[in-house]
């Protein structure tokens, strides 16, 4: 009995990424929300969601800023097969829900306290192999 | 032993488990587990049983005030040695002070409360501070962020700080006090005994109104190592004001949060000032303040004093261009002390890291952590940043995310990552775009330097 150290942790982010996940699902991990989780306290959506998701977690610096796309993953997938831009990248076709979460503060140091941004905007992304695996950024519908 | 658990659904099977294991705990986490008023009662008996517990952290589950009333018939046994009880938006209401109220009271071992994120009102944190008023309450840190107080607490809170010599943090962020209440609280802080080493206002409503007040608190209290006023409206004026607390010779503040106050480049003289001679000072936040590169010139001058013992400065979003990256780069080849930058979310360019890392390079420059995200990069300036990683050891952290590196990019930083001379332990890569192939490489570094994380 004496001498061991009992220490159960969880913090599945905290080990060299979450085990064999593709770059399609790791977009959807950290990107799609769908739908939108709803929050006991709804200033704690971007807190609540970045670590179910595990991109914040202890022993891992704040993610400076990230998207939520409330959107199914179809939508998104839909998108890649859209005409790509000129950087190569591809848009929705129309606007979606999205939160953008951005660090409040400055310390990288968990815990992460977040703002959140709610737009209807379309969303960027970058596809490989018919999939979406990179958030490219969003932007308002054009007026 | 140490109980360390996020964002884990418990079945029954496995509570009972963890239970058993909870008999010896010293330190329980259980954030965001899906708890409930249910799983209190059988925490209440666990703490009633253990009398080694001395943190619990059950932070994001529903507990709600019937939870809370379970936990305290274990938390008010007088073989509970309680420290430290954190219940951060755990679903409670003003309901649940009056229990608080009486662990207060009776529990001297009790030294940190956490209960932000709760709705439990200015009326509920009022019962909260006649069971501070207790002789037997040797608070020490009170965190009642998210609390929905309104200016009306502060009168309470003023006679719980009379009576709390031990009080050493009061985070009061995220509530809307208004400068009136907040000028009510800076009279009290100085009136009162206690010796406060972290005060943190963020978003309470304030302006430069409530600025000379807090100048006030500055210099009275040497203890106060630790302040933040982000998030609120001060402005350049208010910034003045505050200067003339900080610069106090009875001042001795460390950590000084300015994020997003609404300063400018016209802040940034009497902030060189502060840096150049509160030798206190450690670590300043001017994050999402349009200080531009004029402002961060002045800054940088600062930093090349001698008596400068910043050690960390965070000019996140702050407007900044290549155009200071040769006062900046200047700086870190006289600066011995600063440790951590900051830079992220400026456009700063190729060409602008590429004048950081002249700097850099001086063997004065200890630089260990170095936060370059979103800054416009290309893997042109890769080939630098890699020389960088490869000469100065006391590089331990670089951020480079959402850059446009590509594949060419993240190549050179890898390499620079797999050679022996290189010390960098953290590589953060959030958002940016790269190959499968690349996705590989940088997996099958990490398996062959585990010692290094490469977070994306």
């Amino acid at each position: 009995m004496a001498g061991w150290v009992l220490c159960v942790t969880l913090v599945l982010a905290a080990l060299a990424g979450v085990e064999g996940e593709s770059r399609y699902e790791k977009f959807l991990r950290q990107h799609v929300d769908y739908p939108r989780t709803s929050t006991l306290a709804a200033h704690r959506y971007c807190e609540t969601m970045l670590a179910r998701r595990q991109v914040t977690a202890q022993g891992r610096p704040c993610k400076p800023s990230n998207t939520f796309v409330h959107a199914p993953a179809q939508d998104l997938v839909a998108a890649c097969s859209r005409e790509p831009d000129a950087s190569g990248f591809q848009s929705t076709p129309t606007a979606m829900g999205i939160t953008a979460c951005r660090l409040r503060g400055g310390d990288t140091r968990p815990p992460c306290a977040y703002r959140a941004r709610q737009v209807q905007h379309h969303v960027r992304v970058a596809c490989r192999d018919g999939l979406p695996v990179h958030l490219a950024g969003t932007y308002a519908p054009p007026q | 032993m140490e109980l360390d658990i996020q964002c884990e659904e418990m079945s029954p099977s496995r509570w009972a488990e963890l239970l058993t294991t909870m008999k010896s705990c010293k330190t329980i986490r259980l954030d965001d587990c899906n708890l409930s008023s249910s799983n209190c009662e059988d925490l209440s008996s666990i703490i009633n049983t253990n009398p080694s517990l001395t943190e619990l952290k059950l932070n994001n589950n529903e507990l709600g005030d019937a939870g809370v009333e379970y936990l305290c018939k274990g938390l008010l046994m007088p073989s509970c040695s309680l420290q430290k009880l954190w219940l951060q938006n755990c679903n409670l209401t003003s309901a649940s002070c009056e229990t608080l109220r009486s662990v207060l009271s009776a529990q001297p071992s009790l030294t940190e409360l956490h209960v932000g994120d709760n709705r439990l009102g200015t009326a509920g944190v009022k019962v909260l501070c006649q069971g501070m008023m207790n002789p037997s309450c040797k608070l020490q840190k009170l965190q009642l962020e998210y609390c929905e107080l309104t200016a009306d607490i502060v009168e309470a809170l003023n006679a719980a700080l009379q009576s709390k010599p031990t009080l050493k943090e009061l985070s009061l962020s995220n509530n809307t006090l208004g400068d009136t209440a907040v000028k009510q609280l800076c009279r009290g802080l100085v009136e009162a005994s206690c010796n406060l080493e972290l005060l943190h206002l963020e978003n309470c409503g304030i302006t430069s109104d409530s600025c000379r007040d807090i100048s006030t608190v500055l210099s009275n209290k040497s203890s106060l190592m630790d302040l933040s006023v982000g998030d609120n409206k001060i402005g350049d004026s208010g910034l003045a004001l505050l200067c003339q607390g900080l610069m106090h010779p009875n001042c001795k503040i460390q950590k000084l949060w300015l994020w997003d106050c609404d300063l400018t480049s016209a802040s940034c003289k009497d902030l060189s000032r502060l840096i150049s001679t509160k030798e206190t000072l450690t670590e300043i936040s001017l994050i999402d303040n349009n200080l531009r590169d004029s402002g961060m010139e002045m800054l940088c001058q600062a930093l090349k004093d001698p008596k400068s013992k910043l050690q960390e400065l965070w000019v996140r979003e702050c407007g900044l261009t290549t155009a200071c990256c040769k006062v900046v780069s200047s700086a870190l080849s006289t600066n011995k002390h600063l440790k951590v930058l900051h830079m992220g979310e400026n456009k700063l360019g190729d060409a602008g890291v590429e004048l950081l890392c002249e700097g850099l390079l001086h063997p004065n420059c200890n630089i260990q952590s170095l936060w370059l995200g979103n800054c416009d990069l290309t893997a042109a300036c890769c080939a630098t940043l890699a020389t960088v990683m490869t000469t100065k050891q006391c590089l331990t952290e670089l951020d480079l995310s959402y850059n446009p590196l590509e594949d060419e990019g993240v190549r050179k930083i890898c390499e620079a990552l797999r050679n022996p001379s290189c010390n960098v332990q953290q590589l953060i890569l959030y958002d940016i775009l790269w190959s499968a192939e690349v996705d590989d490489e940088l997996r099958a570094l990490e398996d062959s330097k585990p010692e290094v994380k490469i977070i994306s």
